[in-house]
């Protein structure tokens, strides 16, 4: 093998270098040798340069840039065409590094390597390209911050700027804010022809950046994301600008309506009540309920970066907001505008089945009886959409991706609403009356139906009431017993899963309307109610049926339930409740949400996945969680192509949430259901049917899902 | 063949590679070059730009299709030879190299651009291509730029940077980054895009990247675009003899006058188990650098399989240390290794340095 190549094309010849060294040795050594014993010099009066120059008889560096003449002599043309000219640095990392900071003259020398090793071999001769990547590359070994400087041009103008060089195939090594900051402290230091900005380098950089608070130095170069469409359309109504505090007061007192547009600073986990539009400043997952619901309305949804910045002038006006595909736009409308929008943007009412009270038992999923449309029609009328749909396929699947699990019909619901009884005023006064009286009062009264804030105030006491209201003991006794006997035991941690008969249909979606919980049929058999739960004792406080039961019913009369509803003109006087308990997971590995096909594009076929890593939501993420998305191209019930859209916020760089051997069981498990799942309901002209699906990874590696619903996804524009 | 003559082979190799073998070819002439990224044995080579007689490049849209606004007074002239090739990246696998490869063509034709300052509603006639068996991504709509005008001695530098969306069925973003330059105080001088780099003398020039919907241009996974071929590039030759084969691997690189520097994975040849090959198509040939390309991975996918090997992966190839560094192993089609085959040497020689 040759050895490693001589430095670059403009060094001298080594006969020159010869003579030049012979030269140096013969000098007095006074004249070459750096000044360690005498007082520091000033800062970037170094002899290092000058001694590597007067070894080799020609500029190599200089300590310091003190002006423009300086900075051309170090640095050459670019031939990027966001930079004018570039060069190379070199600072210390360590106290005792070898060489103080400098700026190589890189017409002579294009690596650091080459200028280490050629213009201060008594420090670095001999130097790996190993030991030089330790050098400068790891945070544990590295001796000095390299990178590159640049005359950059950006939409601002120009600048200095500079980089800081890493690994960026390890994300482990990537710079600090720390790092950048001791960097950019030595060489602004000795730059005196401007300031110096950092410019991240590398996707790694940009990631980390994007997390820093108050740093020291400018940043420039780092593109933040300013705008995404989740559901692109246009939207009138009067502009609202929230914080989350301000967003979570508003709906306590129900300060806005489909009438108004919402510009949130951070996008909430879900948004209790029908808006016109939404506008958020951080980034949402195209599968969250807030989008899925925005789909299913039809009213537009996107992030802008800053919006409050951005929509400061417009709020409180009547506005046409558009998110359009590529960016976002605002204008002033007038009230007939806006009333047409909204006359359109309503919907049919919709129809929901008479709750059929008639049984009480409690079946397993697999007991319950979908054979025929009419067997499935009566299911989801006894037990609630969830429960039956997810009945229906696991009676069409293979058992290895099925949890455990039972069905708590409406019969329950409707008596305990029935039997308990509290002191309410229906409009004569108060007195005792059931819950089911109650509700049936309120909806024919006008305060209740026409103020919002009557109404979430009526409607937060009477969840109140139904939370501490006794449940019956035979039905608490027939579940200890059918947990027992369905989870192997009484001690089984389990999931009390929302099932109504408003939910889970192809035009009411319904998604996140209602409540889960857990729940632990040994505390409530103890004799106590003190913690923690039998189940786990990783819950402080005990599980008890009878809260579940209470928390998923008292769900169906959450304020943001009751308003979905309505703005579907569902009759809330049929409105029931079921509960789907099945095997609550822990420690998953991820969450995943799949549609088969992609909700957000008309007649895009492909598979969208959305996962996140642990436990975290993929449905109702924080502000700021994102999830892995991709998308997947599926060929006769194979998985052909996979396209990683973007990663989880999650995770490091490089990482997936799930692998593609993974995605290609999803995507063939997927195209199975469409195969398998029967579909009873017409799919209006103009629209196309997917599959909504919810999925665990679960800590062994299996694939389980947990839920199945329709999504109607409108093809025409 | 022992080291002295392999060397003397070596040199021969690199002095008898023509330069012209790396420009791309003239008009309709169908010579094989080095850009030729065709994955079929036709000699036109892909950087032949002549769009309406080569098939590989059926499904770009017309010039027509650019939009914009006619009465624009700045312009670009893209020529027939205006293709790029998807460029390397040290922060990338083997694997995530082949995903990103890509040819991108922006259509030949004279467009108006806008030259003041703002956003502005604009669209380029381009298309990409593939890997055989995927999608192509192609123009699909009107996207936008915002124009920024600076002087910097003398001059005036117009920058325009935004992003247009393609399709493959599904959303794709190309990102471009135009910049003119002209004199101060008066118009910007038409910008000119052959698919080579950028003009020396003045930096103007268009630079461009690829990626998904949600993605970003500095996503390591998304596709930055550089010439396929440039005259100041340097032309680096590895050969590596392995137990049952050899293998020589040429190179075109640029220099790392700021960070890693570009560069190409031209050419790979050799024989494997008894079975002559040589790889010059682009798609079949990648390769990863490490840091200022210290470190060289690469991997060759072969026309067609020779025994069990779909392809070979040539790794860990460090030409500045004393001893033989390569780990040879051939690979299924996916390019995961299917077994080890020793290396018995390892030479390497460079044109920088002459």
């Amino acid at each position: 093998m040759h050895p490693p190549p001589p430095p670059t094309r403009s060094n001298p010849a080594p006969w020159a270098l010869l003579v030049l060294l012979a030269a140096v040795l013969s000098c007095h050594p006074d004249d070459t040798a750096a000044p360690l014993d005498t007082e520091p010099p000033a800062v970037g009066d170094e002899p290092h340069c000058d001694q590597a120059a007067a070894r080799l008889g020609y500029e190599v560096c200089v300590h310091r840039v003190p002006d423009e003449e300086t900075y051309d002599r170090v640095t050459v043309p670019s031939t990027a065409v966001d930079q004018l000219q570039v060069g190379k640095y070199l600072v210390p990392a360590v106290d005792d590094a070898a060489l103080p900071p400098l700026w190589m003259v890189v017409d002579r020398f294009q690596l650091h390597y080459d200028f280490l090793v050629t213009a201060f071999p008594d420090s670095f001769a001999g130097l790996s390209t190993t030991g030089y990547y330790e050098l400068i590359l790891y945070p544990d070994t590295r001796q000095f911050y390299a990178g590159g400087h640049a005359v950059f041009l950006d939409s601002e103008g120009f600048f200095y700027g500079f980089t800081v060089w890493d690994d960026p195939a390890d994300v482990s090594a990537t710079v600090t804010m720390d790092d950048v900051a001791a960097a950019w402290r030595q060489l602004q230091e000795r730059f005196e022809i401007g300031e110096l900005s950092w410019v991240p380098g590398t996707a790694n950089q940009h990631d980390a950046a994007a997390l820093w608070d108050g740093a020291p130095f400018p940043i420039r170069g780092l593109e933040e994301l300013a705008y995404e469409v989740y559901n692109p359309g246009a939207a009138y109504g009067t502009m609202r600008l929230y914080t989350l505090a301000e967003l979570a007061e508003a709906t306590q007192q129900a300060g806005y309506t489909y009438e108004d547009i919402l510009a949130i600073s951070e996008a909430p986990t879900d948004l209790e009540r029908v808006v016109s539009g939404i506008v958020t400043g951080t980034r949402q997952g195209d599968l969250s309920h807030l989008n899925v619901r925005s789909l299913a309305r039809g009213t537009p949804n996107c992030f802008v970066a800053d919006p409050h910045r951005e929509l400061a002038s417009w709020e409180g006006l009547l506005v046409r907001f558009e998110c359009g595909e590529l960016t976002w736009s605002v204008a002033s409308a007038t009230l007939e505008e806006a009333q047409a929008w909204w006359d359109e943007l309503r919907p049919e009412p919709v129809e929901i089945c008479t709750p059929d009270t008639s049984v009480d038992a409690l079946p397993t999923l697999l007991e319950l009886d979908t054979a025929t449309a009419e067997a499935r029609a009566l299911a989801a009328c006894r037990y609630g959409a969830k429960g039956s749909n997810l009945a229906a396929l696991y009676q069409r699947i293979d058992s290895a991706y099925q949890l455990d699990g039972f069905l708590i019909p409406f019969a329950w619901y409707d008596a305990f609403m029935g039997a308990n009884r509290w002191e309410v005023d229906l409009g004569q006064g108060a007195g005792w009356h059931s819950f089911t009286e109650t509700v049936a009062a309120w909806h024919q009264d006008g305060d209740f139906l026409s103020d919002a804030s009557v109404r979430r105030e009526r409607l937060e006491a009477l969840r109140a009431a139904m939370l501490a209201a006794p449940q019956d003991p035979a039905l608490v006794a027939a579940l200890g017993e059918r947990i027992t006997a369905v989870f192997g035991s009484s001690l089984a941690m389990v999931r009390f899963r929302s099932s109504s008969n408003a939910e889970d249909g192809l035009v009411f979606n319904g998604a996140g309307l209602y409540e889960s919980t857990s729940a632990c049929a040994a505390d409530s058999q103890d004799d106590d109610e003190l913690g923690p739960s039998a189940c786990d004792p990783d819950k402080a406080e005990e599980e008890s049926l009878e809260e579940a039961l209470g928390t998923v019913w008292a769900s169906l009369w959450k304020m943001s339930a009751w308003d979905e509803r309505d703005w579907y003109g569902i009759d809330h006087g049929q409105v029931a409740m079921g509960i789907l308990v099945n095997t609550r997971s822990k420690d998953e590995a991820a969450n995943v949400v799949a549609f088969t096909g992609n909700p957000t594009a008309a007649g895009d076929d492909r598979y969208l996945v959305n996962a996140q890593v642990g436990e975290l939501e993929v449905v109702s993420a924080e502000a700021g969680v994102t999830p892995e998305r991709v998308l997947l191209t599926v060929d006769a019930g194979e998985v052909t192509e996979i396209l990683r859209v973007e990663p989880s916020s999650e995770v490091m760089a490089g990482q997936q949430v799930l692998g593609d051997a993974v995605l290609g069981e999803l995507g063939a498990l997927l195209h199975s259901i469409t195969q398998v799942y029967p579909m009873d309901q017409r799919v209006p002209e103009g629209g196309a049917l997917l599959w909504d699906t919810e999925w665990k990874r679960l800590s062994d590696g299996r694939l389980i899902i947990k839920q199945i619903r329709p999504y109607l996804r409108l093809e025409d524009e | 063949m022992n080291r002295g003559s392999l060397s003397l082979f070596l040199l021969a190799l690199l002095a008898c590679g023509d330069k012209d073998d790396t420009a791309p070819p003239e008009g309709d002439t169908d010579t094989d070059t080095d850009t030729d990224t065709d994955a079929d044995a036709d000699a036109d080579a892909d950087a032949d730009t002549d769009a309406d007689s080569d098939p590989q490049w059926a499904h770009c849209p017309p010039a027509v299709d650019w939009v914009g606004d006619a009465a624009w007074t700045g312009s670009v002239e893209v020529g027939a030879r205006a293709v790029y090739c998807g460029d390397i990246d040290e922060g990338r696998t083997l694997e995530q190299e082949r995903d990103a490869k890509a040819l991108l063509r922006i259509v030949e034709g004279a467009y108006p651009l806008p030259v003041v300052e703002g956003e502005h509603t604009l669209a380029l006639p381009f298309c990409v291509r593939r890997e055989d068996g995927r999608e192509p991504q192609l123009m699909d709509g009107a996207g936008s730029t915002v124009v920024s005008i600076s002087t910097w001695s003398g001059s005036t530098y117009t920058t325009l940077k935004g992003s247009q969306p393609a399709a493959d069925g599904g959303v794709w973003w190309l990102e471009h980054s135009l910049l003119l330059v002209g004199a101060e105080d008066a118009p910007p001088d038409a910008l000119a895009l052959d698919g080579g780099p950028s003009d020396p003398t003045t930096g103007a020039g268009g630079e461009f990247a690829l990626y998904p919907q949600g993605g970003s241009a500095t996503d390591v996974t998304s596709t930055q675009f550089t010439p396929c071929s440039d005259p100041g590039w340097h032309h680096d030759v590895h050969h590596i003899e392995f137990d049952g084969g050899q293998a020589t691997l040429e190179l075109e690189l640029g220099l790392n006058t700021f960070a890693t520097a570009p560069g190409r994975f031209s050419r790979a040849s050799g024989d494997l188990d008894g079975v002559d090959f040589v790889v010059e198509d682009y798609f079949q040939l990648i390769y990863r650098p490490e840091h200022h390309h210290f470190v060289r991975h690469f991997a060759l996918i072969f026309d067609e399989p020779i025994g069990e090997a779909c392809a070979l992966r040539i790794e860990e190839v460090d030409p500045w240390e004393g001893d033989a560094t390569a780990v040879v192993s051939i690979a299924d089609c996916d390019l995961v290794p299917l077994s080890a085959r020793a290396v018995s040497s390892e030479d390497y020689v460079s044109d920088k340095y002459d």
